[in-house]
């Protein structure tokens, strides 16, 4: 499973002053600066990116190759540098369990739910009298013993299942999901999400060429407007899918 | 009826003795329904539409400048999106919230519920 990762050449700032968050994630802003590649050059001159926000001084930023996907070929178009701090953080994965399990579970409601004796339908009247009649006491005929009785603890009504993890363990979740990933070679850095065909083909052809493996999901990190042969290609596909950088999911 | 083996006194009923007594080979009377040949396999498709964007803006908060919290994203009852509670909790939150557009019935059930639950957890039982 692989992640693209596509810095636009607009900037993505998402001003983070009112929740004091710009300490906690720059996840992901590989925004802005980035001189485009000029078309047509014979050599062409690679597409360097420096880290904008301050990293600390006792780290260094990460490097990490950049991609084109106009061409089977083009690997290694430029270099970009990545804060430590997301893409070299400890790997904790009980932090990544915490959070798939957190995703899994809060959306979830379960809508069992069983009569209970009071609910059922009839047995308001007790069956035969207490005494004499030789069978054993009984007060209704849909209480949990009987048959066509109601459930005494079953399921009860739409549960819900929601909860909350701290937001920085999520927003950790994020950053070691993205460390993992980049320390795999599961992360791939793209200058941008643009093709030069529409044809599903051409995305299976280059997954096959560069060795990403069976999935792909492709991050847009620009406003909504995703280029359209990106769009139509992963339309026709099942397991090369697009998503915007809000919706990034942690690692799949 | 889970009665059978209080009957295995008599000789006359050893055909009733169950299946610990008898190899499985010699063969299984149909009244108890046992499977001899596999299902065929349920095929799953891993990559439809709903696994494949799973969890797909559960970040939406952290990642969109808290515009939108992802329990805004549940799809569900109304008296139960983004909350959870108990069971007598969630009877007074939907009485609270849609008891007055319920079928009369229904609404008499969730009373009934209620003051049962009520009942139970604050009389009964060791934690009240």
């Amino acid at each position: 499973m692989q992640q693209l990762v596509r810095a636009g050449a607009r900037a993505w700032l998402r001003p983070r002053g009112c929740r004091g968050l710009s300490a906690l994630t720059e996840e992901a802003v590989q925004s802005a600066e980035k001189p485009e590649p000029l078309a047509n050059a014979g050599p062409q001159a690679p597409v360097l990116r420096r880290c904008e926000l301050p990293v600390p001084l006792h780290r260094r930023p990460v490097q990490a190759w950049v991609e084109s996907l106009r061409g089977y070929e083009q690997e290694r178009v430029g270099l970009t540098e990545l804060h430590p701090d997301v893409f070299s953080t400890a790997p904790r994965l009980d932090i990544l369990h915490q959070v798939a399990i957190w995703q899994k579970n809060f959306k979830r409601i379960s809508y069992a739910k069983t009569k209970t004796r009071a609910e059922v339908r009839g047995g308001g009247r007790k069956p035969w009298q207490q005494k004499g009649s030789g069978r054993a006491r009984h007060g209704s005929i849909r209480s949990p013993i009987w048959r066509g009785g109601g459930v005494a603890h079953g399921p009860r009504g739409p549960t819900s299942y929601y909860y909350m993890l701290p937001m920085k363990v999520r927003v950790q979740g994020l950053k070691v999901a993205l460390t993992v990933k980049l320390a795999q070679d599961d992360l791939h850095i793209v200058d941008s999400l643009e093709l030069p065909t529409t044809d599903p083909q051409y995305l299976t052809e280059l997954a096959r060429c560069r060795r990403w493996g069976d999935s792909v999901l492709f991050v847009d990190l620009e406003h909504e407007d995703m280029p359209q042969n990106v769009v139509a290609a992963t339309s026709g596909l099942k397991t090369f899918n697009l998503i915007p950088a809000i919706g990034e999911q942690r690692a799949r | 009826m889970a009665g059978s083996l209080s009957w295995v006194a008599g000789r006359r009923l050893w055909g009733m003795v169950p299946l610990a007594c008898r190899s499985f080979f010699l063969g299984v009377p149909r009244l108890f329904h046992v499977r001899v040949t596999l299902p065929p396999p349920k095929v799953i498709d891993r990559w439809n539409q709903k696994r494949a964007m799973f969890g797909v803006y559960d970040n939406i908060g952290i990642l969109g400048n808290f515009e939108k919290h992802p329990k805004e994203l549940i799809k569900g009852p109304v008296w139960l999106r983004g909350w959870k509670g108990n069971e007598l909790q969630r009877c007074i939150r939907k009485k609270r919230m849609v008891g007055n557009r319920m079928f009369i019935d229904d609404l008499h059930n969730l009373n009934k519920r209620i003051s049962f639950l009520y009942k139970r957890f604050n009389r009964h039982g060791k934690h009240r």
